[in-house]
């Protein structure tokens, strides 16, 4: 069994640490609008929602990418993208039924949850224990 | 002889078992301070704390030193900051 | 790094906006925020121009640290020149509205002038737009937030903006961010209200680069673990600002009914503990806590109304949860005008954020209000019928809609309790300074505190120093005038990072100044730090007496200085403001006119 990323809703506060661990270790910059996790909001924040890509056993994203650009990673069980084989067609995008795979406009290319190699940076800054990798 | 404590913000957990909320009855040796009452209670002794006998404020070189008497009313609160 | 190194600037008049590079070099000088603000407010306009002209502006400034890993870097500040006290105004809010602000690449942004029409601001990243408010204008805050969001299709927009309060110039409305955030007093809203300016909505995607990144997080690493270990901030995450109620009760330092008393019988009912229990109908008022963005902390509350209460029984639109009771809504809402029903109190709230108001200074007129309605200055006629009492429920949650929507008896609410006061005759019961009313603190019990309500840039205020603990441990003005001092220059550096406030008990200016100094790319030691600090408050201080204010202007009401404490440990006990004031002059290096010494001056690079 794979280690997986276990989000908890009714522990987050919505600081966006995570957003922004995610954003500084994959694109070197703090930037939420580039992180490959999302914090949702609802009800005044009665209700924080964090969210990201499960590694579904499916990878519906895998099976889309007409350049095999998308591979698992057999260490961690993620599924990663290969941005050098990356076209940037979005076809994954599409065929992702939660919405975690994104295109992004300043590469091109397509970015998702790589669970940071195992040791997964949003799980690492979480402060409330909403995010845990185990 | 009895004493009452009353403890602000988390610091009821330093209470014994059978507090209502955030106060208890303790049964104290005769002539005991503020400081005793709350070593044996196990405040941690680097903090600081608001500590009032009875209304009055009890400035922390005075709480090794005031002896409490049977029915004094002790409270005591954490650090303070902001709001 | 750090810095975005450009400033947005709008001139609303013309319908025109501009980038410019940041000062960098009054940016070493000031670093950002609130200290950067000061700056830019004092070189761009003369200090006696009328707040409410379109002479005035308006700023809204992040600090390097906002946006960051930083715990609690949301923070943003609102800097212009206050309506209420006419001196300097600087709210400072957290939420996500700073961060994104700063995302779309800016330090700052600047406004100037009036919109010759209702309008609302539009910045995505490059994309800058002046756009008419139409039906927005006449518009809740938390109506016009979620309008922003679907007509420019994008949930991740975040907004500040004001509420009717601030369009009409209550003098003490708020710019509201993110649904219940605000940067508060001063009445900043409704300068933006007098710029005909509804709303900026903010959009960013250019992210916030820092000079060393791997010693940065390093350094954050450190610096999340000082908050998480810390039992003050333990205090906050669990209970929230409002643990502090049933201590200021113990105290005798809780203002009640208009700071006659400083202890307040209903306390038990609109505490943490009340907030949490469950009441025999399953109703609990607290819901969870909730943070600002990036903060480790999360000491806001969220809560909800029973449905069944008197204030939105019929009133579907308030059956969902907001922002709850903190110890100054509850202390505004609670003690001070004697109401302890806890329902009230957190509708109570919702309308200062659904109305952009600021809690403390509507609370603390309200009360001077009832105080004039039982001395029978003013009557049923007066107010609309209701019966101002102290401890009435219904006089507090009717006048908080009537202020929030300038109607009736509201509109004089909303002068703030030294105009009101004035006006019915009786300026001894305006409890506060320079304008600005007293937040949730007896200075008769906290003597400390009555020096920095008094010598506060913005009016009374009880964020811009921390004397906690000496006056705690002593109730006389011995050996008060150095930590006030020197926590106001240290909060002064604080609040110029974009970090908020309640993280200094554990961090300390050293741990704000190692992460600013691995932010900005060195050179930031703690000393050159705290000097900074210092001279964004003397600026402050420039700037007001060139305003006006004079040293008479430091002092506080009759109520505090000759009529004892009546109950609590400080019984028996005034302020000894006389005592502290001049010794307080001097460690700042200030002649006793309350004047900086050309040396003073000098030394600071004034
Ligand atoms: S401590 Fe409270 S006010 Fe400060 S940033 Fe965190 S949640 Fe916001």
């Amino acid at each position: 069994m794979y280690k997986s990323l276990v989000l908890d809703a009714d522990k987050c506060t919505s600081c966006l640490q995570c957003e922004m661990a995610c954003s500084m270790h994959h694109e070197g910059m703090f930037n939420p609008a580039r992180s490959r996790i999302k914090v949702f909001e609802f009800e005044h924040g009665a209700r924080s929602i964090p969210y990201t890509c499960t590694q579904c056993e499916e990878a519906w994203c895998l099976h889309a990418c007409p350049t095999s650009a998308i591979v698992i990673n057999h260490t961690t069980g993620a599924k990663e993208v290969i941005a050098d084989k990356c076209v940037g067609c979005k076809v994954c995008t599409i065929a992702c039924p939660y919405g975690t795979i994104n295109y992004q406009a300043a590469s091109g290319k397509v970015v998702k949850c790589d669970l940071c190699g195992g040791d997964p940076q949003c799980a690492e800054a979480c402060p409330t224990g909403a995010i845990v990798y185990q | 002889m009895k004493i009452t404590v009353k403890t602000g913000g988390l610091l009821y957990e330093y209470l014994p078992p059978d507090r209502t909320a955030n106060r208890a009855t303790l049964d104290i040796a005769e002539g005991a301070t503020p400081h005793q009452v709350m070593q044996d209670l196990g405040f941690p002794a680097d903090g600081s704390y608001l500590v009032i006998v009875n209304g009055e404020l009890i400035a922390p070189e005075k709480r090794p030193e005031l002896r409490l008497a049977d029915g004094d009313q002790l409270s005591i609160n954490p650090p303070l900051k902001g709001g | 790094m750090a810095w975005q190194k450009q400033v947005l600037r709008v001139d609303l008049t013309n319908g025109t906006s501009h980038k410019e590079p940041l000062n960098m070099e009054w940016a070493e000088q000031y670093l950002g925020e609130r200290g950067l603000a000061t700056k830019y407010l004092w070189e761009m306009m003369d200090a006696r121009t009328d707040p409410m002209s379109p002479d005035n502006v308006l700023i809204f400034a992040t600090g390097p640290l906002t946006g960051t890993m930083a715990s609690t870097s949301g923070r943003y500040a609102v800097v212009t020149k206050g309506p209420l006290t006419g001196a300097i105004a600087c709210s400072n809010s957290g939420g996500k509205f700073g961060a994104e602000l700063k995302y779309a690449g800016y330090d700052m942004l600047i406004l100037e002038g009036r919109a010759p029409e209702p309008s609302y601001l539009y910045i995505n990243d490059d994309d800058v737009q002046i756009l008419p408010a139409g039906d927005l204008w006449g518009a809740t805050v938390w109506h016009t937030e979620e309008t922003l969001k679907k007509m420019h299709q994008d949930p991740q927009i975040k907004v500040a903006s004001i509420g009717i309060a601030g369009e009409r110039g209550v003098r003490y409305a708020c710019v509201v961010n993110d649904l219940h955030r605000a940067a508060g007093r001063s009445g900043v809203g409704a300068v933006m209200g007098s710029k005909n300016l509804k709303a900026v909505a903010a959009r960013g995607t250019k992210g916030v680069r820092v000079a060393d990144p791997k010693g940065f997080m390093q350094v954050v690493k450190e610096t999340h673990k000082l908050l998480a270990e810390n039992s003050g901030v333990r205090e906050m995450t669990e209970l929230g600002t409002n643990a502090m109620i049933d201590a200021m009760q113990d105290f005798g330092g809780l203002p009640t009914r208009n700071f006659q008393e400083v202890q307040f019988e209903g306390t038990e009912k609109i505490n943490p503990a009340a907030m949490m229990e469950k009441r025999p109908n399953g109703h609990r008022n607290l819901l969870t806590n909730k943070a600002c963005f990036g903060c480790t902390i999360a000491c806001g509350r969220i809560a909800h109304i029973d449905e069944d209460h008197f204030t939105i029984v019929n009133r579907k639109e308030y059956w969902h949860a907001s922002g709850g009771l903190e110890y100054e809504t509850a202390f505004a809402f609670g003690p001070v005008v004697g109401v302890d029903d806890i329902d009230a109190l957190t509708f109570a709230g919702f309308l200062m954020n659904e109305h952009g108001m600021d809690p403390i200074s509507f609370g603390v007129t309200l009360a001077a209000a009832m105080e004039l309605y039982e001395m029978g200055v003013i009557t049923k006629q007066d107010t609309d019928g209701i019966e101002l009492k102290f401890g009435n429920p219904e006089a507090l949650t009717v006048m908080a809609e009537k202020t929030g929507k300038y109607e009736g008896f509201g509109q004089l609410l909303g002068l703030g309790s030294k105009r009101l006061c004035e006006k019915y005759g009786h300026p001894e019961l305006f409890m506060g300074v320079k304008g600005q009313e007293f937040a949730g603190y007896d200075s008769r019990a906290l003597q400390g505190m009555g020096l920095g309500y008094a010598t506060s840039n913005r009016g009374a205020c009880h964020l811009k120093h921390d004397t906690f603990a000496e006056d705690m441990e002593d109730q006389t003005g011995k050996g008060k005038a150095l930590p006030c001092k020197e926590s106001q220059d240290a909060t002064a550096a604080l609040d110029s990072t974009g970090i908020c406030l309640f993280t200094a008990g554990a961090w300390g200016s050293d741990n704000l100044a190692r992460q600013v100094d691995a932010a900005c790319g060195g050179g930031w030691t703690t000393e050159r730090f705290l000097e900074m600090g210092e001279r964004v408050w003397t600026l402050e201080r420039l700037y007001n007496l060139k305003a006006g204010f004079t040293a008479k202007d430091d002092n506080l009401p009759e109520r505090l200085l000759k009529t004892p404490a009546p109950s609590g440990t400080a019984k028996g006990k005034v302020n000894e403001l006389d005592k502290m004031l001049p010794e307080y002059y001097t460690v700042r290096g200030w002649n006793q006119e309350g004047e900086p010494t050309e040396q003073t001056l000098h030394r600071l690079g004034l």
